[in-house]
């Protein structure tokens, strides 16, 4: 069994005179958890809708699970994926929705699906057409994890929701999780919920992966240092200006190394240091 | 039941094993008790299993965990006293280190000061 | 595939029942309706008719184009994609829904109907469309489809659809009428065959590359926009082709120009040379074996756009005479034109002599002086056909009551008047016999000859030229037995042949002189084999009687075993030339024969080039002395003795 379920070398896209995607390279081992960082159309619902054999690829290539994305639509059916904004048929019920399913998936588990249901709390006799934003969302996620994928690719599933259902998705993805083997890659905006899960943090920005990290790392190593700066000096490595003004500035340190180096470097005598929460490491990679 | 820092400088792992044996000390979970399967600490606590499963590891290594009659994970009997014997420790520490500091001159002002300063230096 | 089929269906289930259900409910409406004097079987009938050519058009283009434009919605993208199946099998899902549906509609239909369509009470248009109906029903689905998915809108594309449909249909619609109308000038079959394969891989084709392009997002797009419009585009190229390739060939159509009047009296048609017409260009020419023409018509300069889209003849009717100084007259009549009288030869020209605007007949007419016959409005009017460039002089001839005059002009009643006049100038003419009133002698300019019996006291014969001069062919006998006498200059009249002949009637000179006719035909067995087996047809073979121009007679000559050999030849049986034993047949306007005086002896036999194929099967050929002219479907051929052909 390969462990390298998902890597991609080099993906490039453009729309139009737009290039969305210009060499990104990514890679993702059986059973990590990967949160995908980026800004609003940074292109990170264009990556899995190349991951998705959705749409196709200028350039680079892809390789999920040991397929190529070609078109036939094969790739679908061994992701579980959840949209940003799921869509179904109106007309149909959740049931409905879910045998629809059934029928495409091979391992589609209806007592799982079914037991889900009851789980979320979500009615399968509820119509589509009159479902609210978290009954569609927690039918998405019933959708996308019964056929028990090896990949799921989860595109904002926790935006727009109450704290209650959030909290069903967030245990539905624990729970997938405990029963092993999964793989997992989420774009999230508020990727500090999910901190205690990822394993590892892409920053999708510029159109590649401009940086990965650990999640432990930024947890652990992230740390805040304020100081006073006689003149400006070249930033030692791992340290990001923050602000502030005149004399006195904030910057993030991240790494127990560059800590312990700035400790030492006489421009920076004197400098508080306070740990830098998850949140704040996201904004400072998102701003980099 | 047990809080986690996301900020901190400790491991998250190593957060749920002190957790965990902060409330054997405190008597809530006595040796015996099985404790939160990996999937329920997981989900209360919103963090990967794997890091559950990785503390749980270690618990189960040290001796704070036994299996029982095929379950995994109960309370062993070692765990109380492996919660005292650390508290103990880290009282000895302390003790030696404020003797120390007495015995060269420091007011209990001033070691307090020291105290509040490697507070901010550690966490 | 199957479960987005069912999905698809029920997605347009309501638009679908809603139409089935009109459909449904024309029938008791048109019995409801329907006026007294039509039936209740009739009435549905015309309900059916009108959904098969206007309803079901637009049900179509509703279905085929609501279903394309949701296939490319964003609902659509955002609901079924995500489905494991490729996208192009998504999209063509919807349009086999959008297809069978249709087939539903088009079957229910029919079904009415009875599984019959009243051919008989269609015009020639709708019959067309009735049996080309799957065709052009699956192309406005495929289209409509398509266009609606490229445009994201069911309007746009229903109205993008119907217009290829037209610039398809128009022209493969006039194409096929020519055909069934007039000609088969091209390979209709093929074209139709090649149109139906590309626009159903045009529409596939086009479909799959807008997936690609659209729901793919692939670089590109540009070009594979452009490449699926010319994929759409390209079914309406072979049509239109081959319709201007219709018109091509069309324009090349010769036929011979045919009197209107044949009398058993009229001149000859001038030897040598062939009065022909090209009834699509309106080109009227005379033409002789070496190919040198000269034109008596031109081509018509401008025959409008409507004739662009289905070419019309029009056709000349005309007579040729040749003139005692070897020229040749040429009489033409058009419907639109004035008629015109010319004189001239094929290599030299022909010369205006007189325009006819008045006529409405006219025709040569023998006499001492070669004349011509025009009925105009107010009587019929005789002018002798001089050389030489005058004008010419008419003479009214004779006078007529009012009553008289309506009916001969009608061209019924009598026409005692004009006949007498005729008869007349025919008795005056040289080269006429005449028989006496008791029926004993035969008189012509100062021979005299016996011929017992001999009939026609009152029409003149008009005699032949053979080697030895003029002779006659008198038809002679009672009403029990005929017999046909020659009469030689300077000789005895002698029986020649058992039965009736008559110069002009059913006794013939070919070019070269040699005189030959029949007034019997006999039936003849023929087994013809086809693919399903031996099928007997029998045919009618003349008994021919032949005297050649130095007086051999040939009493019964046929050529039942020619026939058998080559069936399928309609059309009149003619002696075209003898030599030296050797004689020479046309067959209808299919074959040249050439065989020896022993009809079940060796023969040649050569194939000409084909004409157009007429309901009379009247003849295209001139033969003169050197060959065969043949107002073939592409020109004028000839072709000699020895059947080498060539076009002119």
């Amino acid at each position: 069994m390969n462990d390298r379920i998902l890597e991609t070398k080099g993906l490039r896209k453009a729309f139009g005179p737009k290039e969305v995607l210009k060499g990104l390279d990514l890679s993702a081992e059986r059973g990590e958890v990967i949160g995908i960082l980026g800004r609003n159309g940074s292109g990170k619902t264009t990556l899995f809708s190349i991951l998705l054999d959705l749409t196709a690829a200028d350039g680079g290539s892809a390789e999920i699970l040991g397929l190529r994305p070609d078109g036939s639509g094969r790739l679908r059916g061994l992701i579980g994926y959840v949209p940003e904004k799921p869509a179904f048929h109106g007309f149909m019920t959740a049931l409905e929705v879910l045998e629809f399913r059934a029928r495409f998936f091979k391992r589609w588990d209806m007592a799982k699906a079914l037991d889900l249901c009851r789980k979320l709390e979500l009615d399968p006799a509820s119509k589509v057409s009159a479902m609210s934003k978290g009954n569609l969302a927690k039918l998405a996620w019933i959708a996308a994890t019964a056929h028990n994928p090896e990949l799921l690719l989860l595109d904002e599933p926790t935006s727009g929701l109450d704290y209650l259902v959030r909290d069903h998705i967030l245990n539905g993805l624990i729970h997938e999780l405990t029963e092993g083997g999964k793989t997992i890659i989420v774009s999230n905006h508020r990727m500090g919920e999910m901190g205690g899960i990822l394993d590892r943090v892409c920053v999708l920005k510029d159109g590649v992966i401009a940086a990965s990290h650990g999640a432990a790392f930024l947890a652990e190593e992230a740390f805040r240092a304020a100081a006073r700066l006689e003149s400006l000096v070249p930033l030692p490595a791992g340290v990001v200006a923050l602000g502030g003004g005149g004399a006195l500035r904030e910057f993030a340190v991240f790494g127990r190394e560059n800590l312990e180096r700035l400790k030492l470097d006489p421009a920076f005598a004197g400098a508080e240091i306070s740990p830098l929460s998850l949140e704040d490491s996201f904004k400072v990679l998102l701003g980099e | 039941m047990i809080t986690l820092n996301q900020n901190s400088q400790t491991p998250i792992y190593d957060q749920i094993k002190l957790g965990l044996k902060g409330l054997v000390k405190k008597g809530l979970l006595k040796p015996g008790d099985a404790a939160p399967s990996i999937r329920k600490m997981a989900s209360d606590l919103k963090v990967n299993p794997n890091t559950v499963a990785r503390a749980y590891r270690e618990l189960t290594a040290e001796g704070f965990f036994e299996s029982l009659r095929g379950q995994e994970n109960i309370i062993s009997p070692r765990a109380g006293s492996l919660a005292e014997h650390a508290a103990r420790r880290v009282s000895e520490s302390l003790e030696t280190a404020l003797k120390g500091a007495m015995e060269s001159g420091f007011s209990w002002t001033e070691v307090e000061k020291m105290i509040a300063a490697l507070k901010r230096k550690l966490l | 595939m199957k479960n987005l089929i069912i999905l698809q269906f029920r997605k347009s289930l309501l638009p679908f029942l809603v139409l089935a259900g009109a459909v449904l409910l024309s029938v008791p409406a048109a019995l409801l309706f329907r006026t007294q004097s039509i039936t209740g079987a009739e009435a549905v009938n015309i309900a059916m008719l009108f959904w098969a050519l206007a309803g079901l058009p637009l049900a179509i283009m509703t279905l085929a184009g609501t279903a394309g434009s949701d296939a490319a919605s964003d609902a659509a993208r955002a609901v079924e994609q995500p489905l494991p199946e490729s996208q192009y099998r998504q999209v063509l899902s919807a349009l086999a829904v959008a297809a069978a549906q249709t087939a539903l509609l088009i079957l229910a239909v029919y079904a009415i109907m009875g599984f019959s369509v009243p051919m008989d009470k269609l015009t020639f248009t709708t019959a067309h469309v009735a049996r080309h109906y799957a065709f052009y029903a699956a192309f406005l689905v495929l289209y409509s489809f398509t266009l609606s998915y490229a445009f994201r809108n069911a309007v746009a594309g229903g109205l993008a659809a119907a217009a290829l449909f037209v610039v398809t249909a128009f022209p493969l619609l006039s194409a096929a009428l020519f055909g069934e109308l007039l000609l088969d000038l091209i390979p209709l079959a093929f074209i139709n065959s090649l149109t139906a394969v590309l626009a159903l891989a045009g529409a596939l084709g086009a479909l799959y590359l807008l997936c690609r392009a659209y729901a793919r997002r692939e670089a590109g797009r540009a070009a594979k926009v452009l490449l699926s419009a010319l994929l759409l585009a390209a079914p309406a190229l072979p049509p239109f082709f081959g319709l201007a390739a219709l018109r091509a060939k069309a324009a090349d159509v010769t036929w011979p120009v045919y009197p209107l009047v044949l009398s058993t009296d009229a001149p000859e048609a001038a030897p040598g040379v062939m009065l022909a017409q090209k009834p699509f260009t309106g080109e009227v020419f005379l033409i002789d074996g070496e190919g040198r023409r000269a034109v008596v018509f031109p081509e018509d300069s401008d025959r409008g756009v409507p004739n662009y889209f289905f070419p019309v003849p029009s056709f000349v009717r005309g007579q040729t005479m040749s003139a005692s100084d070897g020229s040749v007259w040429v009489y033409c009549n058009r419907y639109d034109k004035p008629a015109v009288l010319l004189n001239g030869s094929a290599a030299g020209g022909l010369k205006l002599r007189a325009a006819l605007p008045d006529s409405r007949r006219a025709y040569f007419v023998r006499g001492k002086v070669a004349g011509i016959v025009e009925r105009r409005k107010d009587g019929a009017y005789y002018a002798p056909l001089r050389t030489g460039m005058g004008p010419l002089e008419w003479k009214k001839i004779g006078n007529m009551p009012a009553e008289a005059a309506r009916r001969w002009l009608a061209g019924t009643g009598e026409e005692a008047l004009l006949d007498a006049f005729l008869r007349g100038m025919l008795a005056g003419a040289p080269g006429v016999a005449v028989v006496s009133a008791d029926g004993r002698t035969v008189t012509s300019g100062g021979e005299k000859w016996t011929v017992p019996g001999a009939l026609g006291p009152k029409s003149p014969l008009v005699g032949v030229r053979l080697d030895d001069g003029v002779n006659y062919i008198v038809p002679a006998g009672d009403s029990k037995d005929y017999a046909a006498y020659l009469c030689p200059p300077g000789k005895a009249a002698r029986k020649l042949w058992q039965g009736y002949f008559r110069v002009g009637s059913n006794l013939w000179q070919a070019p070269d002189g040699t005189l030959w006719g029949y007034n019997r035909k006999l039936r003849v067995d023929v087994a013809v084999k086809t693919i399903f087996g031996t099928k007997k047809n029998d045919l009618e073979s003349p008994q021919f009687s032949i005297l050649t121009r130095d007086g051999r007679s040939i009493e019964s000559f046929r050529l039942d075993q020619i026939l058998r050999d080559l069936p399928g030849a309609k059309g009149e049986i003619a002696l075209v030339r003898e030599e030296n034993g050797a004689l020479w047949f046309t067959l209808g306007n299919a074959y040249l024969v050439k065989t020896g005086t022993n009809p079940h002896g060796p023969y040649s036999y050569w194939k000409l080039p084909q004409s157009v194929q007429e309901k009379y099967w009247r003849s295209t050929l001139a033969a003169n002395r050197d060959g065969l002219l043949i107002a073939a479907l592409d020109g004028v051929h000839f072709m000699d003795w020895e059947g080498r052909a060539r076009k002119l």
